[in-house]
């Protein structure tokens, strides 16, 4: 490849963007970082390298993979360059008072230590622009409340892979009901045992059968909460 | 993320051009594999002592019973030889016997038109090779129908579409609608011009046989097909203990030209052989070897591939099964033997008795795939379309095999080592908790590390079900169309292009339209 002549500041801002389209997919941290420097000092707006060129990056990187071209460790890598990015960014973001993509604690429940997973769903939602709290494994409902007062996310997540685990999801949700504070967040839910109909059982808003669609759920909520807001 | 999740480790630092980049990447053809050279123990599954006791026992039974030679000059060179003739049946002396087997190369190169394909076959080395010989083809729309051309076509493209097929075979389906007379030029051209792997002869008459080798002659140049292996050819023995005129006529053409048969007995254990799986063993052995050790008389030195195709029968209709565990049992049996010889070898890998690419065709395929490999076959036929018992050729069954095969390839070559110490530092790297989705030695091997099949479904259930539920056998026609759209032909040179078809037009001159 003749990557090596590719100097980003010498690119116009179509070019560069195309170009950190090209560089998250790659998954190269330095060059996003550079990117979105450069794209500071031009004057565009937090917001704006946000969207245009760090979060569409993502979602060709999010079609791919659903897509089967793309493979987890090299999604792995593109969300880590977009972590880069969002890391400089989010000081300017909130600073601007920009719409933010949401906030996310996730964690495995009571008596599951099984966190691939998990996991998996907290780095792509980190590649998809979301500040990701992971609350670890064998979370009692104690755990979840502290980090829902500490944070305020938007998203509530909780994953289990065990069926003699899984149950305790509901003891979650249950929980939030009778604190009256259900109705403030998104739930979703997700692992190998789970389904669509015992997500609705259990009160979550939603089912995620693996890692991309938690994003694209996560990302579609966020938008309806920003709808009803405008 | 304040999880215990891993970094991502800084990977080799480089450009890959994003999404076209990786996309011109991914849809680069694979190549053909080379040669299976099998890295895997061959596994015996008697002692030396019984596989003695057999070769014993078969050698007794040319001895003893003899075998029939059922053409003239065949007779006349046992005669020559010194074996015990009376009329077509030939005793042959084990002394005599084994010093002609003993003249068989055990290994040789098998040429194909692209030097690129050109395949080693005995000892270590493996070849897998598609079916030959169904009329019927269970096609992509799922009808079960006489073949074609336009099927042996596609058949030939997938063929040569396959990277871990070693060769295109010849007539994976029989193209119906052509005149029986002029139907082996058709085949053998269309193995020639949709592939540039070796591929099989015609075997059916001596003047077939010429034909072939002629075409052969075409593409490699006469010279060359006088000495070198360019093809195979299976002759059958019609069990129990007969080689027919036409297999004899076919063996002459092909041996005095240096190409390799194999000397298979084609045996439905039970009916044309005793009802015991070792018993069925001594006869089919006594069988190849003098199938063999005749080739050796009409050309001493020239390549040759002991073979059997052994199924049992089930004994409440009198029908073939395929992949049983007899069948895989006596396979052993005939390597174990093969190796004692220092013949190559060859069986059949997937040929299996079900009507659809069902539940019964993968366990069959796999007893018996399983069991070519570990009894380290050379020859791996009928690996690729068979099914009910070779009567039809499927399409989604010919791309599952082609997909199962590149696991079986992976399987027979071995563990490497190679990067060991990189995966032990992994987990030096990663500790306990945590994933190694990141880690360095992942980004470097993730895409080789497991076999990554693309019509067997690993999704979710919900995944599965939106994109529309199908099963295996669906899944397979899709895949085989998908390739045939992709498919660009190799290849040929124009003069020899032309060659080919000036051949069949003066041949298709002369040959009747009808078998009279």
């Amino acid at each position: 490849m003749a990557d090596d002549e590719i100097i980003l500041s010498e690119l116009s801002d179509d070019e560069l963007v195309q170009q950190m389209h090209d560089d998250l997919y790659d998954g190269l941290k330095e060059e996003i970082e550079e990117g979105t420097q450069i794209l500071l000092e031009r004057g565009w707006a937090p917001y704006k390298v946000l969207t245009e060129a760090l979060v569409e990056g993502m979602r060709i990187v999010g079609e791919d993979f659903r897509d089967g071209i793309l493979f987890v460790p090299e999604v792995l890598l593109s969300a880590n360059a977009m972590k880069a990015g969002m890391f400089i960014l989010r000081p300017l973001l909130a600073a601007t008072g920009a719409p933010k993509q949401g906030k996310m604690v996730i964690g495995t429940v009571k008596g599951d230590i099984h966190d691939i997973g998990k996991n998996l769903v907290g780095m792509m939602m980190e590649g998809a622009g979301f500040d990701v709290i992971d609350l670890g494994i064998n979370n009692a409902v104690e755990k979840y409340l502290d980090a829902i007062e500490q944070h305020q996310p938007d998203i509530i997540g909780m994953s289990a892979l065990l069926t003699t685990t899984m149950p305790y999801m509901k003891v979650v949700i249950d929980t939030m009901k009778e604190k009256g504070i259900r109705d403030d967040y998104v739930v979703l839910v997700g692992g190998a045992p789970l389904n669509e109909e015992f997500g609705k059982a259990v009160g979550a808003d939603a089912y995620c059968r693996d890692a991309a669609v938690a994003v694209e759920t996560a990302k579609d909520f966020m938008k309806r909460k920003h709808n009803v807001r405008a | 993320m304040n999880a215990p999740a891993v970094e991502v480790t800084e990977t080799a630092h480089r450009r890959g051009g994003g999404r076209l980049g990786r996309k011109a990447l991914r849809s680069v053809p694979i190549a053909s594999f080379p040669t299976l050279v099998r890295q895997i123990p061959a596994y015996q599954m008697v002692p030396d002592e019984a596989v003695e006791l057999i070769h014993q026992e078969s050698l007794a039974i040319l001895e003893e019973v003899g075998c029939e030679f059922r053409d003239d000059g065949a007779i006349a060179l046992w005669k020559a030889a010194g074996a015990d003739v009376r009329e077509t049946r030939v005793r042959i002396d084990r002394a005599l016997l084994m010093e002609l087997v003993s003249k068989v190369p055990s290994e040789f190169t098998l040429n194909a038109r692209n030097p690129e394909r050109t395949v080693r076959v005995g000892g270590k080395n493996s070849i897998f090779v598609p079916m030959y010989g169904a009329p019927y083809v269970r096609d992509l729309d799922n009808n079960r129908r006489y073949g074609s051309l336009a099927d042996l076509n596609n058949f030939h493209k997938l063929a040569y579409m396959a990277p871990a097929l070693h060769s295109s075979s010849s007539v994976i389906c029989e193209p119906m609608e052509i005149a029986v007379p002029k139907r082996h030029l058709h085949i053998i051209h269309s193995a020639l011009k949709h592939s540039d792997k070796p591929f099989m002869g015609i075997v059916t008459s001596k003047e077939r046989a010429e034909d072939t080798m002629a075409m052969a002659g075409i593409v490699f140049g006469d010279e060359f097909v006088r000495d070198n292996p360019v093809l195979v050819a299976i002759t059958n023995c019609n069990s129990p203990l007969v080689w027919d005129a036409t297999m004899i006529d076919a063996m002459r053409v092909y041996a005095s030209h240096n190409q390799p048969l194999i000397l298979a007995p084609f045996a439905l254990c039970g009916a044309s052989t005793s009802a015991s799986a070792v018993g069925a063993v001594a006869q089919v052995n006594a069988e190849a070897l003098a199938g063999v050790a005749l080739t050796q008389l009409i050309r001493p030195g020239s390549p040759q591939i002991y073979g059997q195709f052994m199924v049992t029968v089930d004994m409440k209709t009198g029908a073939p099964m395929g992949g049983t565990p007899e069948a895989a049992q006596m396979m052993y049996l005939m390597g174990a033997l093969a190796r004692r010889y220092k013949l190559p070898w060859r069986t059949s890998g997937f040929h299996v008795g079900s009507k659809l690419n069902d539940a019964q065709a993968g366990y069959e395929a796999n007893m018996l795939m399983h069991a070519a490999i570990l009894a380290g076959a050379n020859y791996i036929w009928h690996s690729a379309g068979w099914l009910e018992a070779g009567l039809t050729c499927g399409y989604s069954k010919f791309a599952t095999d082609c997909e199962q095969l590149v696991g079986w390839y992976k399987y027979a070559g071995g563990l490497p080592f190679d990067d060991f110490k990189e995966a032990m530092a992994a987990i030096r790297e990663v500790g306990p908790q945590g994933h190694f989705l990141g880690t360095q030695h992942t980004l470097e091997h993730f895409e080789s590390a497991f076999f990554m099949p693309s019509i067997m479904d690993f999704n979710s259930y919900e995944q599965w079900k939106a994109e529309g539920a199908k099963d295996h056998d669906t899944r397979g026609r899709e895949k085989a169309r998908n390739m045939l759209a992709d498919y660009e032909e190799p290849k040929l040179d124009e003069g020899i292009a032309d060659g080919l078809k000036d051949l069949i037009a003066r041949r298709e001159e002369k040959l009747p339209d009808s078998v009279s």
